[in-house]
This record gives C-alpha cells, sequence and structure tokens, in this order.
C-alpha cells in the first residue's frame, strides 16, 4: 500500500486499482490501460508500470517499449502550465536569460523541475522560430513575445485560480 | 430494428433534412435554421460559443418558434472558419464571431441575410454556398449531406437521408457474393494509400474459412496536411459504421475495430455516441434486422505513431504490441488481427460504401476515370487561397483544383509545386498541372494519391528544404525495425542537411540518390518504401535547386539559412525601421543614408525583409 | 510436397513450404543473415538474405518468402551483392567499430560481414546511437553501441527464457534494446543465463571476462591451483578450436588444463555423483515426510535466480543439496585445507550464472565459461588438437555416467533414479529414456517398488510459469521437479562455444552435444553413482562418514544467495 501513496492521490488510486481489476490478465488491452493510466495521474508513473505488468501479466520492460514507442505516452509528470522559453539566438542576445532567471525566481525551481503545486514546469528550447518576437516564450503552446523582465510577474500571475 | 420502424424514424426525420436540402417547408414549423459548424478546425476558432450565442439571442427576441439552431459537420472551408449555414436561404457565412450573432438574428428576423459575413468573390458576395467556386465543382459522395445533417439529431438525420437503408438491404436480400460482386463491379479502390481495389480485398478475406474474422476500419489519419477522415467520422460517424457492418456480413466477421488516432477526440466522441446509438436501436449487436447477423464495434485508440496507418502496425497496435509492421505475406486476409482473416479499410474508403450499395455499381462505376472510380476527398493546403477540404470526382485536373477551386496562389505569388501523398508522396511541378487526379497518373509522376494531403508551395518554398522537412518526419515516425528504414533514412536526412549547410559535394548528391533507391527497395513495409519519395522526386523536377545549393552556395528561396544572405539595396531610404526591428543589432546606419546589415551578427531571422516597406532588403 | 527450384541457375527440389533460405541452406548454399533465428526470430528485418526471384520488382528476403514451383532465386547477382553492402554499411554506419578492443573481435558475424563484402565502413558515416557500457550485471555486459538490432536476444529472454528483463525501447533510429526503463541490467529481471550472448551476433552481448582473474591465480607460486570442469564443457571446448560440434574432447581439455598451469584438474561429473546421492535422500525424505513437496533442483543457478526473482513462495522447495560444482568445491578446499595446505580454485563451466553462484558462495575463486577456456588455451599457446589425452587428478577425478549426464536436460533426474531405483529396489536400471530430451515440459511418473512419484522435466525457463501456477492453483503435483534453464540443459548454455545459427540450428547444437555425452554414459563401465568407488572412498576415508561434517559440506544452511 505504502507504493500506492507514492503514486498519487487517494482518488487517483482508486481508480487506477479499478482500472487493474477491470483489465486483468487482459495483456491486448495493454494500450487503453496504458491511456486510461495516463489520464488519472497525468502521465504514467514508474510504480504503475509495476501493478499493471502484474496485473496484465506483461513483462515490465516490454511495456516500457510500448510506452517509448508511442509519442503519446509520458512518464514525466506533466504541470498544469508548461512554460517553454526560447534561448535561441536572437532572444539570447535579447536578454532571454535575465527573462529565465527571473521566471526560475519568481517560481522557485529550476529548469525541468515542476512547483510544487503541480502548476508550473519550465522548460528551454533551442528556438520557437518566432525570432521576430524575440525574447519568446510559450505558455501551454501559446507564445508571448517581445518579452521584458518586467512583464514576467504580470504574465504569471495571470495564471493565478 | 426492422423495415417498419426505419422507415418511420425516416418519415419522421426527413421534413427538417429537405427543409434544409430543397426549402421545402411543408413539414416544420419553424421559418429559418441556422447550423453551426461543429468540426474541429471551427470549434477551435471558437464555434461552440457561436452557436451558444446565437441560442442565446433567439431567446432573447422569442424567437425560438422560428428560428431553429443546430450544429453541424465540417462543411470543408475550414480556412475560414467558424462557418454557419443558414437554411433554406441555403446561404454561408464565414469568420463568424460572438459579435455577429445579434445582426445575423435580427436580420434574419426580416428574411434578409448579412452580406459582410457572406463569402466573397472579385469583391461581390456570393449568396448561394453552392455557387461559391470552391463548392462548384465539388461531388461530395464520401462527405455526402454532411451540411444537412445537424449534429443534435446525428442518428434521425442519417436515416432521414437514406441512412441504415443499405445495411437493411443487404442483411435481408443479398447474399455475400453479391455485396462483393457490386463493391467489385463498382470500381472502388483504398483511399487510404495504395489504392487496392476493395471488393478484391472482401473477397480475398471472404473466401478464407476461419471461426473469427474481423473488420477494421483504419482511422489513423497521420500524414501531416491531411484530416478528411476526422471530418467524415466527426459529420457522418453512422456512414462508417454502416459500412463495417455491411463489410462484415460480406466477409463474415461479426467484429469490428476503428483504430482512431488518439488525437482526434471530438471525432473519438462522436463515433462512440453513434455505436452506442447503433447498439441501442438494434442497428449494431445481435441479429440485426432480425437476421443472423451481428456485429459488434468497438474503438481503438492509437497513442501517437504514424506507422500505425501501415496495416499491419495498426493490427499489432490493436494487439498491444509497438506497431511494427509484420512482413506481408501473410496479407490480412489471411492472417490478420490476431492471426484471423481481416479486411482492413479507411475512413474514406468505407464512407462510399453504403451509397454504392443504395445507387447500384453502374452509378459509382460512371463517376470519375477508366482506372479510378468515384471520388476522392483532398485537404487542400499551403500557399493557397481557399485551403480546406474538397471532393472532387476522379479526373479532374490538379489545375482545376488549384486555381478554380483553391482560388490560386495567394500575394501574388508564383506557383512552384504540389505535394502530394503526404511522407509517401512526391511533388508536382507546374509543368504537370493539367493531370487529371488518379492512382495511374500520380503514380507515374512519382507522387501517390496517399490519403489526399495537397500541399501548395510558391516560390517562397526551397524544395530541398521540403524534402528534409518530410525525411524529420519519417525519421521521427519510422519504427525501428528494418536497417533501410531505421538507418538509411536518417542517412538520407544527414546528406540533406550537408545540403542545406552548403557542405555537401557531387557526390554526396549520387549518394543521396542511391540512398533513396536503396531505401525504396528494400524496406520492410510501405512507410520505408515510400519514405524516399519526396527526396526523389524533388530531385527528379527540382534537381537544379539540389545543384544550387551545392555547387553555388545558393538557395533562391532564401529559406536555408546558411546559404542566406540579406542586403540593403540602393534603394534604401535610410528610414531605420530594419535596424530597429533587427533582434541581434546586425543593422547599423545613419538616418536617410543606406544602411548595412553586418553578416557576421546576422542570425537570418528575416525580420528586416519583412520590415522593409521599400524593397531595398533582398536575400539570396 | 515437393517444388522444382532453380537456385543461381541450378535446379533443385526443395520441400513447399520451405523458406528460400531454407532450401539453400539445405543444398549448401550461404545466405548470410543477421536476425533470423529459426522459430524464435523471424522479423525479416536486417535486410541481409535478400534474394532476386525471377519476376519480382524487388529484391526479397530469403528468411521469410517461401519457395514455390519454377521459382528462379539467385543469391549472388550483382544487385543482390549491392543491396547486401548497402545493408551491412548502414549497419556499420551506427556501431561502435573499436574492433580491436571488442570481446568479438574476429567472432563477430558483422565484421564477417564486412570483410566478405568489401564494404567501406565509413561510407554513411554519420550519427550514432549513443550509449554507456552496463556491466551492473554479474554475468552479462551489454554494449549498446554495438547493437545491430537483430532482436534476437529479445525473443531469446522472452520466449525461449520466460525473463524478457529486455525489450526494444524508443523508436525509429533511437530505437534500442534496453531493460524496463532503461536501467542497468544488474535491476531487471535478467537471470544471467546468457542465453542472449549465444545469439548476439556482435559485441552488444558478451559474458563478463574473468580471464585476468584466473591468470592471476595461475601467476601465484604459493597456492595449489585447482581446476575443475564441469560435465558439458568437454563436448563443447574444442569447438573453441574450430572442431566438429559435439567432439568429446575430455583428456585432450585435462591436458590442456595442466599444461596452463594448473596443479589439479579435477572433475564436476564426480561432485554430480554426489549431489545424486545427496540429492536422492533429500528427495526421499521429503517425500516420506510430505514435506515442501515439490523438491525443485537447485543444482542451474539461473533457475535459483528466476526462482528469487519471480516465486519467492517456492524457495523452500528448492533443494537444500549444493550444485555439483560447489559441492566439489567444497570437498576440494576442506581435503586441502584439511591438510594446511592453501588452495584455489578455478571452475570452468559452461554457464555464465555460475559466476553469481561462486561469488554468492564463496567458496570458488574464479568461474570461467568454456570460451574463456578457449581463450586461455590460445593466449597460452597451446596446440589443442595436437595435445595427448591425460585423465582427471585423484581423488575427485572418477566418476560415473550418472555425473556426466548432469550436462544433459533429464541428466539429474536420470541419475538420481539410477541410483534411487537401485537404492530401493536392488535392481540397476542404467538408461531411462523416458526423461531425456523433449519439447516443452515432461512429465513422467515412475514407481519405485511401492512408491510412485510424479517428475516433470523442465528446460528452457519459459517452460516453467505454467508449471509453477499449476503447482500455485493446485491444478498439479509433482514430487520432483528438474529446470534447467537453457533450453536442453548445460549442454547448450550461456557459456559454450559460440555457433553461426546461420548455418546450424540451435536443436541440432544441442542434439550433437548431447550425443556425444550419452555415447560417452554408454561406454562407460560404471552408470551408477553407488558404483562410483571413488565416492565411497571419501564418504568414508575423508568425512569418516560424519554426518554434520557431510551435512555442512554438502548442503546450503540456508538458501538466499545473498
Amino acid at each position: 500500500m505504502c507504493n500506492c501513496i507514492r503514486l498519487g492521490t487517494e482518488e487517483q488510486v482508486s481508480e487506477f486499482n479499478a482500472l487493474l481489476d477491470e483489465y486483468k490478465g487482459q495483456k491486448d488491452n495493454i494500450m487503453i490501460v496504458l491511456q486510461k493510466t495516463q489520464g488519472i495521474f497525468g502521465y504514467i508513473p514508474e510504480m504503475s508500470v509495476k501493478m499493471i505488468a502484474e496485473a496484465l501479466k506483461i513483462a515490465e520492460s516490454e511495456i516500457y517499449g510500448i510506452i517509448t514507442f508511442y509519442s503519446q505516452f509520458t512518464l514525466t509528470p506533466k504541470a498544469k502550465y508548461n512554460l517553454d522559453i526560447c534561448l535561441g539566438t536572437a532572444c539570447f542576445v535579447l536578454g532571454a536569460q535575465d527573462i529565465l532567471d527571473k521566471i526560475l525566481a519568481k517560481l522557485g525551481v529550476k529548469v525541468g523541475e515542476m512547483t510544487k503545486d503541480g502548476k508550473w514546469i519550465v522548460t528551454s528550447c533551442r528556438c520557437l522560430g518566432c525570432c521576430g518576437l524575440a525574447p519568446a516564450i510559450t505558455i501551454n503552446g501559446e507564445v508571448y513575445g517581445k518579452l521584458k523582465v518586467e512583464d514576467v510577474d504580470k504574465i504569471i500571475d495571470g495564471f493565478a485560480d | 430494428m426492422n423495415l417498419e420502424s426505419l422507415e418511420s424514424l425516416k418519415k419522421k426525420y426527413l421534413a427538417e433534412v429537405e427543409f434544409r436540402r430543397k426549402g421545402d417547408t411543408s413539414g416544420v414549423d419553424y421559418k429559418y435554421n441556422i447550423m453551426v459548424c461543429g468540426g474541429t478546425g471551427c470549434r477551435s476558432c471558437k464555434s461552440k460559443k457561436v452557436q451558444e450565442k446565437l441560442e442565446e439571442v433567439i431567446k432573447a427576441h422569442n424567437l425560438e418558434k422560428e428560428i431553429m439552431v443546430n450544429g453541424v459537420g465540417c462543411f470543408g472551408l475550414c480556412v475560414n472558419g467558424p462557418i454557419v449555414l443558414v437554411y433554406p436561404q441555403d446561404a454561408m457565412y464565414e469568420k463568424v464571431s460572438v459579435d455577429d450573432c445579434e445582426e445575423i438574428i435580427t436580420n434574419l428576423q426580416e428574411g434578409k441575410l448579412v452580406e459582410r459575413l457572406l463569402h466573397h468573390e472579385n469583391g461581390k458576395a456570393v449568396e448561394k454556398k453552392d455557387e461559391i467556386d470552391f463548392c462548384k465543382k465539388q461531388k461530395y459522395i464520401a462527405r455526402n449531406n454532411a451540411e444537412y445533417m445537424s449534429l443534435e439529431n446525428i442518428l434521425g438525420d442519417y436515416i432521414a437521408l437514406d441512412g441504415y437503408a443499405a445495411l437493411h438491404k443487404v442483411v435481408t436480400t443479398m447474399s455475400q457474393e453479391d455485396v462483393i460482386k457490386t463493391i467489385k463491379d463498382s470500381g472502388l479502390r483504398g483511399r487510404g494509400g495504395a489504392g487496392f481495389p476493395t471488393g478484391n480485398k472482401w473477397e480475398f478475406t471472404r473466401v478464407v474459412e476461419a471461426p473469427q474474422k474481423y473488420v477494421i476500419c483504419n482511422a489513423d489519419e497521420g500524414d501531416p496536411g491531411a484530416f478528411m477522415d476526422r471530418s467524415i467520422i466527426e459529420s457522418n460517424p453512422h456512414a462508417i459504421i454502416e459500412a463495417m457492418a455491411i463489410c462484415g456480413y460480406a466477409i463474415g466477421a461479426s467484429k469490428g475495430f476503428v483504430y482512431l488516432r488518439a488525437e482526434y477526440p471530438l471525432a473519438g466522441e462522436r463515433l462512440q455516441s453513434a455505436i452506442d446509438e447503433a447498439n441501442k436501436m438494434g442497428l449494431l449487436g445481435e441479429n440485426i434486422f432480425g437476421t443472423n447477423f451481428s456485429f459488434d464495434l468497438q474503438i481503438k485508440y492509437g497513442a501517437g505513431a504514424f506507422v500505425c496507418g501501415e496495416e499491419t502496425a495498426l493490427m499489432r497496435s490493436i494487439e498491444g504490441k509497438r506497431g511494427e509492421p509484420t512482413l506481408k505475406p501473410p496479407y490480412p486476409a489471411e492472417k490478420g488481427l490476431y492471426g484471423c482473416p481481416s479486411v482492413i479499410n479507411n475512413v474514406e474508403t468505407l464512407a462510399n460504401i453504403a451509397q454504392i450499395i443504395n445507387n447500384g455499381a453502374a452509378w459509382f462505376n460512371s463517376i470519375g476515370t477508366n482506372d479510378s472510380k468515384g471520388t476522392k476527398v483532398f485537404a487542400l493546403t499551403g500557399k493557397i487561397k481557399n485551403s480546406g477540404l474538397i471532393e472532387l470526382p476522379m479526373g479532374t485536373t490538379i489545375r482545376e483544383i488549384i486555381y478554380d477551386i483553391g482560388g490560386g496562389i495567394p500575394n501574388g505569388k508564383k506557383f512552384k509545386a504540389v505535394q502530394m501523398g503526404g511522407p509517401s508522396g512526391g511533388c508536382i511541378p507546374e509543368e504537370y498541372l493539367d493531370t487529371p487526379i488518379d492512382y495511374k497518373s500520380l503514380n507515374d509522376l512519382g507522387s501517390m494519391m496517399g490519403s489526399g494531403g495537397m500541399i501548395v508551395v510558391d516560390e517562397d518554398t526551397c524544395m530541398v528544404n521540403l524534402a528534409k522537412f518530410f525525411l524529420q518526419f519519417t525519421r521521427d515516425e519510422s519504427c525501428g525495425k528494418c536497417t533501410p528504414c531505421r538507418i538509411g533514412n536518417k542517412r538520407i536526412l544527414e546528406i540533406l542537411d550537408k545540403i542545406t549547410d552548403g557542405k555537401a559535394t557531387m557526390e554526396d548528391l549520387d549518394k543521396l540518390e542511391d540512398l533513396c533507391h536503396y531505401v525504396k527497395n528494400n524496406s520492410l513495409c510501405g512507410l520505408g518504401q515510400t519514405s524516399p519519395n519526396p527526396v526523389l522526386s524533388t530531385l527528379k523536377y527540382f534537381r537544379h535547386e539540389y545543384i544550387e545549393h551545392i555547387k553555388d552556395h545558393k538557395c533562391r528561396a532564401g529559406v536555408c539559412k546558411a546559404l542566406t544572405s540579406y542586403r540593403i539595396t540602393d534603394k534604401c531610404i535610410g528610414c531605420s525601421a530594419c535596424s530597429r526591428q533587427c533582434p541581434v543589432g546586425a543593422i547599423t546606419g545613419e538616418v536617410r543614408k543606406k544602411f548595412d546589415i553586418n553578416d557576421e551578427k546576422c542570425i537570418k531571422c528575416g525580420k528586416c525583409f519583412e520590415t522593409c516597406r521599400f524593397g531595398a532588403i533582398v536575400k539570396g | 510436397m515437393e517444388v522444382n527450384i532453380i537456385i543461381d541457375g541450378k535446379k533443385y527440389v526443395a520441400n513447399s513450404g520451405d523458406t528460400i533460405l531454407k532450401a539453400a541452406k539445405d543444398n549448401g548454399i550461404e545466405i548470410p543473415t543477421l536476425c533470423f533465428l529459426k522459430d524464435v526470430n523471424e522479423p525479416a528485418s536486417c535486410r541481409v538474405c535478400v534474394v532476386e526471384v525471377e519476376g519480382m520488382r524487388n529484391l526479397v528476403t530469403s528468411c521469410s518468402t517461401k519457395v514455390r514451383e519454377g521459382m528462379n532465386i539467385k543469391t549472388n547477382s550483382s544487385k543482390v551483392l549491392e543491396a547486401r553492402k548497402t545493408a551491412i554499411e548502414l549497419l556499420v554506419s551506427n556501431h561502435n567499430k573499436n574492433c580491436l578492443n571488442c570481446s568479438k573481435n574476429l567472432k563477430c558475424s558483422l565484421q564477417k560481414l564486412c570483410e566478405q563484402y568489401h564494404c567501406d565502413t565509413e561510407k554513411f558515416a554519420g550519427e550514432c546511437i549513443a550509449s554507456e557500457v552496463d556491466d551492473s550485471n554479474f554475468a552479462i555486459v551489454r554494449d549498446v553501441s554495438k547493437c545491430i538490432l537483430c532482436g534476437k536476444c529479445v525473443a531469446v529472454c522472452a520466449k525461449k527464457q520466460g525473463c524478457a528483463a529486455i525489450s526494444k525501447i524508443n523508436r525509429g533510429f533511437e530505437t534500442k534494446i534496453g531493460t524496463a526503463f532503461d536501467k542497468p541490467l544488474n535491476e531487471s529481471s535478467c537471470v544471467g543465463c546468457g542465453q542472449c550472448v549465444l545469439v548476439c551476433p556482435t559485441g552488444a552481448l558478451t559474458q563478463k571476462n574473468d580471464l585476468s582473474r584466473v591468470l592471476s591465480i595461475l601467476g601465484k607460486d604459493d597456492v595449489i591451483k585447482v581446476a575443475q570442469v564441469a560435465p558439458a564443457v568437454r563436448v563443447s571446448i574444442a569447438e573453441e578450436f574450430g572442431e566438429e560440434i559435439g567432439t568429446f574432447a575430455e583428456g585432450r581439455m585435462v591436458s590442456a588444463l595442466k599444461e596452463c598451469g594448473f596443479d589439479y584438474v579435477f572433475d564436476v561429473n564426480m561432485g554430480a555423483d554426489f549431489t545424486v546421492i545427496e540429492e536422492a535422500n533429500e528427495l526421499i525424505e521429503k517425500v516420506t515426510k510430505n514435506e515442501n513437496l515439490p523438491l525443485f533442483t537447485s543444482c542451474c543457478p539461473a533457475w535459483f535466480n528466476y526462482v528469487q526473482k519471480n516465486y519467492p513462495e517456492f524457495e523452500k522447495n528448492l533443494s537444500s543439496t549444493k550444485s555439483p560444482n560447489e559441492m566439489l568445491g567444497s570437498l576440494v578446499k576442506y581435503y586441502f585445507e584439511s591438510q594446511g595446505k592453501k588452495v584455489e580454485i578455478v571452475s570452468v563451466m559452461p554457464c555464465t550464472a555460475k559466476k553469481r553462484e561462486i561469488l554468492a558462495r564463496g567458496t570458488i575463486d574464479a568461474s570461467m565459461t568454456t570460451r574463456e577456456l578457449g581463450e586461455l588455451i590460445k593466449l597460452k599457446g597451446i596446440n589443442f588438437s595436437k595435445l595427448e589425452d591425460s585423465k582427471f587428478d585423484d581423488p575427485f577425478g572418477e566418476y560415473t555416467g550418472a555425473g556426466l549426464i548432469f550436462g544433459v536436460t533429464g541428466g539429474v533426474t536420470e541419475a538420481a533414479l539410477r541410483y534411487a531405483v537401485y537404492k530401493l529396489t536392488g535392481k540397476k536400471q542404467d538408461i531411462i529414456e523416458d526423461v531425456r530430451y523433449s519439447d516443452g515440459v515432461k512429465e513422467v511418473t515412475v514407481s519405485i517398488g511401492d512408491k510412485k512419484l510424479k517428475l516433470a522435466i523442465i528446460h528452457g525457463l519459459a517452460n516453467a510459469p505454467q508449471v509453477m501456477e499449476d503447482i500455485k492453483a493446485g491444478k498439479k503435483h509433482y514430487d520432483f521437479i528438474e529446470v534447467m534453464a537453457c533450453p536442453g540443459g548445460c549442454v547448450n548454455g550461456g557459456g559454450q562455444s559460440f555457433v553461426d545459427y546461420s548455418k546450424i540450428d540451435v536443436e541440432e547444437v544441442i542434439k550433437k552435444r548431447s550425443a556425444a555425452i550419452y555415447k560417452a554414459d554408454g561406454d562407460m563401465k560404471f552408470k551408477n553413482t553407488d558404483d562410483n568407488a571413488g565416492v565411497k572412498k571419501i564418504y568414508e576415508d575423508l568425512l569418516h562418514n560424519d554426518h554434520e561434517l557431510i551435512h555442512k559440506l554438502f548442503h546450503y544452511t540456508d538458501t538466499k544467495f545473498n
């Protein structure tokens, strides 16, 4: 049971256990089980794979092979808001690093790390392809361009629920 | 469900459909019917909000009895969404926003249209949707009647438009052989790629004796730029359900799967509720129409792997494995899903089936060319004015599609080529614009029908770069099983990189061509066997561009950054606009004098080029 | 049904249903292949075995294309050779070409093909798959940078060995073989059987090499250096020197070990004779008491690992009798140490998993595979084929056929039955065919006097889970189960000589090596452990029938490895 605590909330775990019960021993339904697992947790936790392997009677390595084959599956938790900052040449020259530092300080995380409340993950990329809008970030795919360090507070606070 | 109840349902809903189709007001008690597109394209530009707003305004004006609002399936002109259709005027509004709703309703109250929302051609509003150039040459079979069916009563309207009559006819009056003969005689060929005759596929599966057979609908539409299958499922899911049941009857299968892209949640939702409805009405399930025929249908979702559009990979995926293609033979007809004989048809192929049964093989056979019968749906995108979904009789020329329907190239640019068939297809240059669209003609040109993606490119596109785009796609989507596709495509891409970086030699070009032929001839599955086509076809028609990159270090389209440089000509008046836009401060100069670009600093983002209003900046 | 075909212009008759590859092989025509492993891995993915068939637009893979009447096949046209060459060049473009440092140097199938096809290994030079060497496992070393993704290891691990420790992971160019979550192999379900090493065409999967350890022991002057050799090594070691598969080379092997510098060369067969006695007694005791049945053999270390990883609830059913290797090792240590002498023992095993057994038990100082012994003999410059025969040394060189047949599946059971039947009935039965090689799980019921024993013999770990589940579910009852992890038993162990499976099927290899063992057994004067005078002497003279001592030396006191 201690495994389950690490998996997610009580609700998520009970939903997940029900899922395993439903598909117990049904090897060929692995895809749907993985899809539903990702639906429950937002990603496929490592621990869940062990449990799926046992319930459906598939080797863990095989499940991992399936997960890494299909691009929809993700093994890392997704945040509510995924902020991608462009560190391409144009953005970099126009102060993307300052903006990145400001964002990280504001959220109190490192690049690639999720905030404690699970809301934000900051990643960086090579080029968003909108050099004209440099420096630029995207939040859940939407572009925010021509940023100044001062804009950061306003943009992030705008996502407060 | 029996014939009487089918007939009575048809009667019940026919009036609404006839009102839309023919303006026949006799059976309905409202005066107007507004239909808001509920396809994924229009939904993403907030069509749902428009529909809600319209309902709200109608309520506010107490017009609920006069004006009826529904959702409707995809109309095809997605670029101008949200699309709103108005009946009985038969008009089409485009780019409708929430703010337009009040005006739409108040005008409609007086029977008037809102002119500014109508589609305009040559500065004139077109009142009737069928008179729009985009629609004129179209012929709907696969996408039949989508514009007349409401999303709120999808089964009712489908039945009103003869839905499930074909299934009834098949299971109550026809033998398996009859059905297959009809499909064979119709000349229908697969719409998903290679164009294999559908009737033959069914026949091969029927003759294999097995306790279990399967019908599979391939809805894993993965070609970048193709979305006809999504549109069909979203607009008319029952057409697919009915066709699969007919196929099940014909080949002796009691179970079917729709393998749907996970990226199509709306299609999945609509298809699932249609399946549930069909089950409830006895159109699926045990003893359909009181006969011995039973058919069960289930959706299986993909998880983001292009290769699963390949039929053997698709079956492995349904079985819960990595979607790696397996060798053919054995063909699915002998050993398919779970080792059982299986038919795999694409969505668009299936969308033709019920109508062939209803209207007869001869009717279908009379449409199209000798080699290719019926119609084909294309997703026309890229550098084209009217981009969207179009359905045309086979044999229509590419020129007609691009200029008459697509409205030509925007911004006065020059047409360069049309890329057809996605990552498996090839480019067709201007000199072949009069080629009729059919399987053979396209193959002869080194392209292919594929799933019907048509991407138009103009002079601003670098053909080497375009080939590279597709190879990047293939590299990412190759399953990695066989050597030619896994490593060969990677090496092809590396050579292309070398070319666009200006580092390649003419020997590299030979190596590229040899390797392309090797991968094409030696790969295990269709993906690998067609993946070099974008390179081979651009090498065939645009070899000079490759050579320019290699010998002259020049990219004529100015796309390949390593080979592009920006220069300011004497036309410069020294307004300094470019300098202010340059993200890296590469442009300097004195106001009112000619500015200069420092090539070493320049990152070739092209911002200055876009900014200059005097045509003083040239690239090359 | 037979069909007439033409291969390279000559007429042949082939069985319909056969592939072109099989038909060619049957007629002595060589077609190279890297991914094909009969019935186990037939993906047609390496594209090296392509041939030209008249009337077909493209080349076809001979491993998957069936012969048809009148088929006209070209296996060596320029078109074919060119295509094969490109496939090999592409594979090698994504292959770590540090061949001189590779333990498969000169034994690598890819290297051989490169040479044969005059490949330009730099023609398609480009990005290679990044990797680190994974040597976390006690026996198996993985180097993904040398992998050509033939998939044989994955197939063997899952289909034959039921472990599925590794799988294909990722997609496209990034595809590689890895464990779940790409963790080190020692954190996977790997049991170290080494079957993957046997099928790997390149150096991507190799066993840990303990040669330097052995050499350092051989360099010591102050210890007695002992080599002890498992039954199955003697029917494979000659293959290291190009001799026929299944050559019985016991005498030359002993000579070679002597020439290598070992003071004594002892025979694990004798250890096996002890195991027979102890295990038979253990069985009789457990059956009498009806306790912890079935009794599982525990001499196969990969099987031992497998139980620990997958069925810990059955650990108590594993026999406490030591494996012949550990049995003899303990005796040897006791023998010399009780004389106040220092001894270091090197065991030569057909097995990779033994490397873990000796580590865990701590009695034996090094364990090398048949292949490593081959390397040692070559290193020492010994001309194996010219060697004269020698005999094993006393007092641990005397064995019976019962000890020898431990090297094949069913051998432990047969040896134990020979002994038990004699003990309980006074009758000597030398050959018990019923328990010998068969596909899958063999079930036998034997009557010994008034007792009926239900036995099962399993080889190939993939056959084990069904039996285990049946026992757990109460569907089946057994008294004794012999399990050998490797298909065919130790003759086909993960440490045996490499065989080119494109020329000979694994079943054929098992057959040949087993035949050599059974032939030697047949030729032996004594086939029953009870007839081993040496064994009796040790019980009496060395151990003085001291039960406590015997138990300590011959039984594991706990069943845990670590």
